[in-house]
């Protein structure tokens, strides 16, 4: 019985020990090799140890086991502790998918290599990246540089009331302020610039595993620092490409889920500006598809989301679906100053019959814009024709019900799919 | 019958050692940084703590275990030391840098 004990464990410890070894060898960062060899390591010498003692058995042997298993246990820890705390110091590279609280005050990093020229392989650890820090980014200002591409390009026929711009941290953040403020600029409207901290995402519940709870909220605290600073630098931003324009915005900063209520405004007669990919969780939390989704379930019209290097606002094309909702957003929308004097097309998507592209093109028409009418496009068939026919516009309009109605449906990958796809600016009314 | 067992048990926690032993001396030569090899070090002093202790099993003598605390002291204080010259050399570096 007792020998069958000790191969038993013998096997394990094996085992256990086998791929500690391995994932010393695989694992990619210091800090991860150092788990591995420790953690598995102090398991696996421990069963084959346990398994020497079951299979001498006398006890002397016993007491000596023991005596090895509890040095191990208390040991181990303690160890691999000033490893990870030297690796830290001696500047050991991380994957650079870590997420790490900053700890640079308190240790110093140095990079220290006692064989920097000794090599066995061409192998090589990620080099060092430089960690995100929850600290404010610092933005260069250059007050008296006009900076805004777009701005000298645009032109609008009528008055805007209001312009609104929802901070939501992207890359292109800059140039999607810059956008704003030349809306602002060129309708007389006043700037609003909206920045809001979408904390229920951030320190909402999530899973986590047993005791995880302290560091589940330690990590919600740094996210949540860095949101706030990052809104905070895109709110800065914004305000000094509107000072660059002479133009005082009005600034609000929110921590919530963001709502309707949030961008309230004569939907006639403003306009709401966000990046295309970017949220309220300021790029902590979400990837820049899912917030794309959550954009486009945002209650606020009408909603422009930028795209593309230098966007252009001549050439607009909007989609009907021949619905109610779609009707009566067009409706709404056919007075907006962002509509006079430009180019429109109108397009029917999904069973949009002739009598209802019809009626809305007429409605439009009434008011005097150049309009053309694109054509229907209903089928799976004809889905590239209908892509080549959006990449012809500068800004697809729509009413948000019409992605969500035909989400999956028509065109076999759903229309919001082919829309994003096309990388054109997208006014949602 | 269980005998045999064992003895199959033990050639296998031998060569699964041995493999291991070479996969961190492996290790150990590559690196690649200081602190890789001081890692693979502290898990080199714990596989023969190991193989001290399956072959005292294979050999049928205890005294192979006292072997494997003795080894299992030393490897902690390795680690422990080298730790040390690593974070002693990285603080001077600082200071001239």
């Amino acid at each position: 019985m007792a020998d069958l004990v000790a191969a038993l464990l013998l096997v394990a410890g094996g085992s256990i020990v086998l791929l500690a070894a391995i994932g010393v060898a695989r694992f990619p960062d210091a800090f991860m090799r150092m788990h591995a060899a420790t953690k598995a390591g102090v398991i696996g010498t421990g069963l084959c140890i346990l398994g020497a003692a079951f299979g001498l058995g006398d006890q002397a042997t016993w007491i000596k086991a023991a005596l090895i298993v509890a040095f191990l246990f208390v040991t181990t820890p303690i160890a691999s502790h000033v490893l990870g705390r030297a690796a830290w110091q001696a500047a050991a590279p991380f994957v650079p998918q870590t997420r790490l609280p900053p700890m640079e005050i308190e240790l110093q990093r140095v990079i220290f290599d006692a064989f920097p020229d000794f090599r066995f392989s061409r192998h090589r650890d990620p080099d060092p990246v430089p960690r995100q820090e929850a600290t404010m980014l610092v933005i260069e200002a250059k007050p008296n540089e006009a900076r805004a591409p777009a701005a000298t390009e645009l032109r609008l026929a009528a008055g805007l009331d209001e312009v609104m711009l929802a901070v939501a941290w992207h890359p292109d953040a800059e140039r999607v302020a810059a956008l704003a403020v030349a809306f602002a600029e060129a309708g007389g409207a006043r700037l609003k610039i909206l920045s809001i901290v979408d904390s229920s995402l951030i320190d909402g519940p999530t899973a986590m595993p047993i005791g995880g709870a302290h560091y589940a909220r330690r990590l919600a605290r740094i996210r949540l620092t860095q949101a706030r600073d990052k809104a905070a630098a895109g709110t800065r931003l914004a305000t000094m490409q509107a000072a660059t324009r002479g133009i005082a915005p009005i600034v609000l900063h929110i921590e919530g889920k963001p709502v309707a209520g949030h961008f309230a405004c004569d939907r006639q007669r403003s306009l709401i500006v966000m990046p295309a990919g970017g949220w309220f969780d300021q790029g902590v939390t979400l990837t820049e598809e899912k917030a794309a989704v959550a954009q486009l379930a945002l209650d606020a019209t009408p909603l422009l989301l930028p795209r593309g290097t230098a966007p252009r606002f001549d050439r607009l094309l909007m989609l009907h679906d021949g619905g109610d909702a779609s009707e009566a957003a067009i409706d709404r929308f056919a007075d907006h100053p962002l509509l006079a004097a430009r180019h429109v097309a109108i397009a029917g998507i999904a069973g949009c019959s002739e009598t209802a592209l019809n009626a809305a093109a007429s409605r439009l028409g009434e008011r005097g814009h150049r309009l053309e009418i694109a054509g229907r496009f209903s089928g799976r068939d004809e889905a590239d024709e209908f892509a080549a026919r959006l990449a012809r516009a500068d800004v697809i309009v729509a009413n948000r019900a019409l992605f969500d109605a035909s989400w999956t449906s028509i065109f076999g990958m759903g229309t919001w799919r082919i829309v994003q796809r096309t990388d054109r600016s997208i006014l949602l009314i | 019958m269980t005998a045999a067992i064992l003895h199959l048990a033990v050639v296998f926690a031998g060569c699964a050692l041995a493999l291991a032993t070479l996969i961190v001396l492996f290790v150990l030569v590559r690196g690649p940084g200081t602190i890789d090899r001081a890692v693979a070090l502290d898990m080199l002093g714990l596989l023969l703590a190991a193989i001290a202790g399956v072959t005292a099993l294979a050999v049928d003598n205890g005294a192979f275990v006292d072997v494997a605390l003795g080894i299992a002291l030393i490897g902690f204080l390795a680690a422990v030391a080298v730790a040390r010259l690593v974070e002693a050399h990285a603080r001077a570096e600082g200071r001239d840098g």
